[in-house]
């Protein structure tokens, strides 16, 4: 059906008079198409494409003249950008801040990208901070912290917790959450578990003090990942330990649905839904289940997936959510 | 005879258009409660992380049933009309879910579809008959059951699934001929641009609306094939690898027209999405030629690639800055002006900032960020 149309059936059904219809008709005529997440993904993937290409420049041209002249101009676009985020942005409020310069989030961005590129060049070429390589990941990881909360920018927060997740020896990129960590490893697990207990506690308290609301969101979502990662792997790693694993693995998941609630998040949910699924499972046909045939195995998947489709369909009822 | 109810659909789409009148002004918000009033009651569309597991506890689901039926599969007869049978039931139990929880593309009803397409490949693969001679045999035999899915559920995927086991078929039989295989380019463009034409057309008709979606996903499908076949890399790399040629690939015939294909095609659809105001068109043409750029840089790297990717990435950030100013006004029916943040915005831009973290620090020797190989677990090395 075209608008056109409708518009006369509107007309027609006494919904809308027709000087309005005329203003509607003129207005889908011209109405604009937006380009706002075309350019905004366009402006990511330029400036990944400009940082990554420039991050290896840097090391390809050692020794040559051209090099310090690159270093001195992503050192200048460094401190350009600071300076444009120091000089421009609104000051520091607890609660939500919007910035009204004009692409200030993705100067921020750029500068702090800039940054981790010089710093990892400093370090190669100069050995700035020796070996003490958690020195070199702690210190963009306090000054990202800093700058996240200050100018109230969650991108730079996410930069923060991933620095500081490599300082324990982890990986927090999503991408790369199951490839570079060792789910398999005690250690990895523990202190995966730690981290994210740490950052999820912190946070809360953070909350609770009014700080930075919002920033909950990004740290449940990659520290508490991160946390309800290890303890699968720790269930299925370390047969001794599942069952408390399972209920460390049991909080992680109730917490993620409380804050599913609190940030009306739908992501949340469904992580904590298949976490519990997988975890839940996993135990029953580990300890009660064993030896069990396969047509009662499959009974169960029956079962509970139609009863978690249920859910899905009537969380809405469930959560008391509009 | 349509699977879904056709009222619901347009129902949705009037109150689409009245919240978005609403928001510019042009209607009160009491008219717009007259007209959502009227215009129910709407399907089910779940948000897309719901969507997203629906799906997988479907699937989850699906499969375990199909286990139940194993132990039955003793026979020939319940190897092949086993898994059609079973695909019937599912049909049966989607049109009844369709009707009492008025599903519409909610992940459930995508996942049956699929099973349903899965579960008659045993007897198809019998009436094809093919010991593996001819494979485009098994795309014809199943070409009616996926033809009767198109027209009764308009599903995306199959369709644009049905799309490509036609140009599977096309490009098979063209295999066959000497000539076929060496105008393999142009007959897949050829077929691509028909079924683009087609869908082209038939979307200015009204009765399109109830396949909307699925027409959408096809013209992007057929747009990106047609690009596909005629670039320089494929045709060339397409060619080596039928032929079973030896790497380094040997230049083609006609190289000529191949290169400038490359290039013409995305400044078409380019001119196309500044025509007729298409975003669809628009990004695919910013794809189609950034992937020509790579092409040209493949087979002649007139600078190292990775000053390549930093001053791409560098004009990239001047165009898109100078196209956010030039487009504070509409211009020529584009506008860029912020939206509200959805929970998709936020994560994205959660994400993106940790994976361009990581790849501006890939560095030989640095402090990996994001890699998590310094700090030995939080003990060795770290202070």
């Amino acid at each position: 059906m075209n608008k056109s149309l409708l518009l006369d059936e509107l007309e027609q059904k006494g919904l809308l008079e027709s000087e309005r219809r005329v203003l509607i008709e003129e207005y889908e005529k011209r109405k604009p198409v937006s380009l706002f997440v075309f350019l905004r993904t366009l402006l990511y993937v330029s400036i990944s494409a400009f940082v990554g290409g420039v991050g290896v420049l840097i090391y390809q041209n050692i020794d040559t003249i051209g090099h310090s002249v690159l270093i001195g101009l992503i050192a200048l676009a460094t401190a350009g950008s600071f300076f444009y985020v120091f000089k421009n942005g609104v000051g520091y409020r607890p609660e939500k801040v919007e910035q009204s310069a004009p692409y200030f989030d993705v100067v921020l961005l750029l500068g702090c990208l800039l940054f981790l590129a010089l710093e990892g060049y400093l370090q190669y070429q100069y050995e700035l901070f020796g070996t003490r390589y958690g020195l070199a990941v702690m210190i963009p990881a306090i000054y990202f912290f800093f700058l996240a909360y200050r100018f109230d920018h969650q991108g730079v927060l996410s930069l923060a917790i991933t620095a500081l997740a490599s300082w324990v020896g982890l990986t927090a990129t999503p991408s790369k959450l199951l490839v570079e960590n060792d789910f398999s490893d005690p250690e990895v697990i523990r202190n995966a578990i730690i981290f994210g207990v740490v950052m999820l506690v912190g946070s809360w308290l953070l909350k609770k003090q009014g700080i930075k609301a919002h920033f909950m969101y990004t740290y449940v979502l990659l520290a508490g990942t991160l946390y309800l990662l290890a303890c699968l792997g720790g269930m299925f790693n370390q047969e001794r330990w599942e069952l408390a694993f399972g209920l460390l693995l049991g909080v992680g998941c109730w917490y993620f649905y409380k804050n599913a609630l609190e940030e009306k998040s739908l992501l949340f949910l469904l992580l904590s839904t298949v976490f519990a699924y997988t975890g839940i499972t996993y135990l029953l046909f580990n300890t009660m289940f064993d030896g069990l045939i396969d047509a009662i195995a499959s009974l169960y998947f029956l079962a509970t997936a139609a009863g978690i489709v249920w859910f899905f369909l009537t969380y809405k009822k469930i959560l008391g959510k509009k | 005879m349509k699977a879904y109810n056709e009222t619901l659909l347009k129902n949705e789409w009037v109150q689409k258009l009245a919240q978005d009148w609403t928001q510019k002004k042009l209607i009160t918000q009491p008219q717009r409660e007259n007209i959502d009033k009227v215009y129910s009651p709407l399907p089910y569309r779940p948000n897309w992380f719901i969507w997203i597991g629906l799906f997988i506890f479907t699937i989850l689901g699906l499969s375990a049933a199909t286990v139940i039926f194993l132990p039955i599969i003793d026979t020939q007869f319940a190897e092949t009309f086993l898994g059609p049978i079973y695909g019937l039931g599912v049909l049966f139990f989607l049109n009844f879910l369709i009707k009492d929880r008025r599903l519409h593309f909610s992940g459930i009803d995508n996942a049956m579809l699929y099973a349903i397409v899965l579960s008659f490949a045993p007897l198809i693969m019998q009436i094809a008959d093919l010991n593996y001679q001819a494979p485009w045999l098994l795309g014809l035999a199943y070409l009616p059951l996926l033809l009767f899915l198109i027209y009764y559920y308009g599903e995306p995927l199959i369709t644009v699934g049905t799309f490509l086991t036609g140009l599977f078929i096309v490009a098979s039989l063209a295999m066959e001929f000497v000539w076929g295989k060496l105008l393999l380019p142009f007959i897949a463009m050829l077929y691509a641009g028909a079924v683009w034409y087609f869908v082209h057309q038939f979307l200015k008709k009204e009765q399109s609306f109830y396949w909307k979606t699925a027409l959408e996903w096809t013209h992007i499908a057929a747009l990106s094939v047609f690009y596909a076949a005629g670039n320089y890399f494929v045709v060339r790399e397409g060619n080596a690898a039928l032929n079973d040629l030896p790497d380094p690939s040997p230049e083609v015939a006609l190289a000529g027209i191949f290169w400038l294909l490359t290039f013409v095609i995305p400044l078409l659809y380019l001119y196309a999405a500044i025509h007729w105001k298409s975003l669809t068109f628009l990004v695919l043409g910013s794809i189609a030629l950034l992937a020509s750029l790579i092409t040209l840089h493949y087979y002649y790297p007139f600078i190292p690639g990775d000053w390549a990717t930093a001053l791409l990435g560098l004009a990239g950030v001047v165009l898109v800055v100078w196209l956010m100013r030039y487009l504070k006004e509409i211009k020529n029916g584009f506008i860029y002006k912020p939206e509200a943040d959805s929970e998709l915005a936020i994560l994205a831009g959660n994400i993106i900032a940790t994976e361009i973290g990581q790849s501006a620090t890939d560095s030989p020797q640095g402090p990996k960020f994001g890699g998590g190989d310094f700090g030995g677990g939080g003990s060795g090395e770290g202070y």
